[in-house]
């Protein structure tokens, strides 16, 4: 992967590092500035290639939860992001050794807890893998692999495209291609560099078509002007888009960020509303109020039952 | 040039004369420790050489700023080079923007940010303690070698961003200690004034990039308002909030605050009416 990568970008000045920590990690880096252009980071993962899935990820009752970090940043900027508040860079590393994540995956499928459910594997989790296919194509490598594992089941989430990229590949009913949505008005406003919401549900529908199991996302909700309605539109849009006998299931969440990534985002940061609204904390989370939450979602899901049926929507709260 | 807030660090003052002309600097008379020279936006000390004569001039520049947050700073010199091959083989008098420093006594590494928009070759340098020659029994790096750029470093970047921080080197041998002509010197540097002027305003460009929806202008009335009131600090933060919030909210100016400038206010406790006042009307917006 490694050499690949070095071959592909041969015009660029390559600077090497002992331990990526010590660039990435560095005091009073500035997100924002670095993201407008970020470094690509070869580096080598020693530890943690697999976590324990938390609680805030919906997880359909699955219990062997994990998620991997294969990449650490993303090549979209949305401003809600909790990204600019987790890594002090915006650098983009890749861990090039991913033979050692492939291992704790069949390990970690071998030593799950229920053995009656496969290992719920979600690669893009901190990230969007997919879009970044065409750079490092580890959606490629983990579809094949999951592909030769019986009891593994991948979520590979994306605000991309770039289905194409990947659509070459064997069907597996072990990949779920989950696609983020938002109302346009959302998605141009605050998910910059992503595509645009109809050019997601192109991609989204041509998985579809092909037989993959395909989630939608409704995660964030953001309450814009009139989101009622804006997000009633983006629901009639999608299921137009793909029939809803194919699409496996969705997922339903409000904006909510851990409070003190939210304050070092502000403390960089003071140009976008999403991050100055009225949230309320509880615990370590911020989020709309008590009040607001349910009427959110209940909203969504209400909205969405009359595609899917309610087993096949999870709300986070 | 746009060059507010430039803070420059040369070693020599054979390295800073030509600066000192071209920028119309003229020597702080009020600074006795360090030899520090001025314009309005441009600051340069000459440091001596080493780096702990370097970190002490670049802290001691440093140290007085208010606001560190749109500075830049920029280590200036001559340096050897060793071995620079490929697209980095290089000639005497060719100039590098350092992507990496290495100390060679501590072994340790420090990266500058390299987001600048400005073509210019990048190259290693390495810092050491003596003056190297390559007829000494000891191995750098490949790239170029100084004495003053690990210890700047970390001097500039307990203030600053490591995109706030450039190292610009002009090779001046291939590691032959000899004594140097300072109007040589001079001239090495001099040549290098446009393209020194290239990397300022591009770095400039980087740190005046604006993430606050407040302009200079709206933290001027609201520091109006707070002088006038007399409000804590922490009523301070929650009036920048709130206004903050106001103009995202409404995508409209603030409102007119200047009432609050000039009224007259007996005491805390009418201070505070007052700015829960004001707070109420931004957060109504
Ligand atoms: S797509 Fe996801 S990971 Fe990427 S910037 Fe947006 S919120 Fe962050």
């Amino acid at each position: 992967m490694a050499k690949s990568l070095l071959k592909r970008f041969s015009q660029s000045t390559v600077v090497s590092v002992a331990n990526y920590k010590s660039i990435f990690a560095r005091p009073r880096q500035h997100f924002q500035t670095q993201k407008q252009s970020s470094n690509l980071i070869l580096a080598v993962k020693k530890e943690n290639h697999l976590y324990p899935g938390s609680g805030q990820v919906q997880g359909f009752g699955l219990e062997n939860f994990f998620y991997n970090t294969l990449t650490l940043n993303c090549v979209y900027n949305c401003d809600y992001c909790y990204l600019q508040g987790m890594y002090p860079s915006a650098n983009q590393v890749v861990f090039v050794n991913s033979i050692d994540f492939l291992d704790a995956a069949r390990s970690a499928i071998s030593a799950r807890t229920n053995k009656a459910q496969p290992l719920y594997l979600c690669i893009s989790y901190d990230t969007d893998l997919l879009a970044f296919e065409n750079v490092v194509p580890y959606c490629r490598e983990w579809i094949t692999f999951a592909s030769e594992q019986t009891d593994l089941l991948l979520e590979i989430r994306t605000k991309s495209a770039s289905y194409r990229s990947i659509s070459d590949l064997p069907v597996t009913d072990r990949v779920i291609l989950a696609w983020t949505l938002s109302p346009e008005i959302v998605a141009s406003k605050y998910e910059r560099g992503a595509p645009p919401v109809h050019r997601r549900l192109e991609s989204a529908a041509s998985a579809a078509k092909k037989g993959w199991p395909v989630r939608l996302c409704f995660d964030p909700v953001i309450t814009v002007p009139d989101w009622k309605s804006h997000y009633q539109k983006l629901i009639e849009t999608t299921f137009d888009a793909i029939p809803c006998r194919s699409v496996r299931d969705a997922t339903v969440g409000v904006f909510r960020m851990n409070a003190h990534y939210l304050d070092r985002i502000r403390k960089q940061r003071q140009n976008s509303d999403i991050l100055y609204s009225r949230y309320e904390k509880e615990g370590e989370n911020v989020s709309y109020s008590k009040e607001q939450r349910p009427e959110i979602t209940s909203y969504i899901r209400d909205l969405l039952t009359r595609h899917l049926p309610p087993e096949r929507i999870e709300v986070w709260t | 040039m746009s060059s507010f807030g430039t803070y420059i660090v040369t070693a020599l003052q054979a390295e800073a004369r030509p600066l000192i002309s071209h920028f119309g600097l003229k020597q702080d008379t009020t600074c006795h420790a360090l030899r520090v020279y001025r314009s309005d936006r441009i600051t340069l000390v000459v440091s001596g050489t080493g780096k702990v004569k370097s970190a002490i001039a670049t802290t001691g520049v440093l140290q007085p700023v208010a606001e560190t947050s749109r500075a830049i700073v920029l280590n200036l010199g001559i340096s050897g080079a060793s071995n620079l091959k490929g697209d980095q083989a290089c000639e005497i008098g060719d100039g590098f923007l350092v992507n990496r420093l290495f100390d060679y006594s501590s072994g340790r590494s420090y990266y500058p940010d390299m987001l600048a928009r400005c073509e210019c070759p990048e190259a290693m340098l390495t810092t050491v303690d003596r003056p190297l020659d390559s007829k000494d029994d000891i191995s750098v790096p490949d790239g170029l070698v100084d004495m003053e750029g690990s210890g700047f470093f970390e001097a500039a970047a307990t203030f600053c961003g490591p995109h706030q921080i450039a190292l610009y080197k002009v090779v001046s041998d291939f590691l032959q200690v000899e004594k140097l002509d300072k109007e040589w010197v001079s001239d090495l540097i001099s040549a290098h004034i446009p393209r020194l002027e290239s990397i300022c305003d591009s770095y400039q460009a980087i740190v005046h990039e604006e993430y606050d929806v407040l302009s200079d202008e709206d933290r001027n009335l609201l520091r109006r308002v707070r002088d006038n009131l007399r409000l804590t600090v922490s009523q301070f933060k929650i009036l920048t909030e709130s206004a903050r919030f106001c103009k995202l909210e409404s995508g409209n100016p603030l409102p007119d605050l200047s009432p609050y400038f000039t009224v007259s206010v007996s005491g805390k406790h009418e201070g505070k009416q007052h700015f829960e006042r004001i707070r109420e009307r931004l957060l109504a917006s």
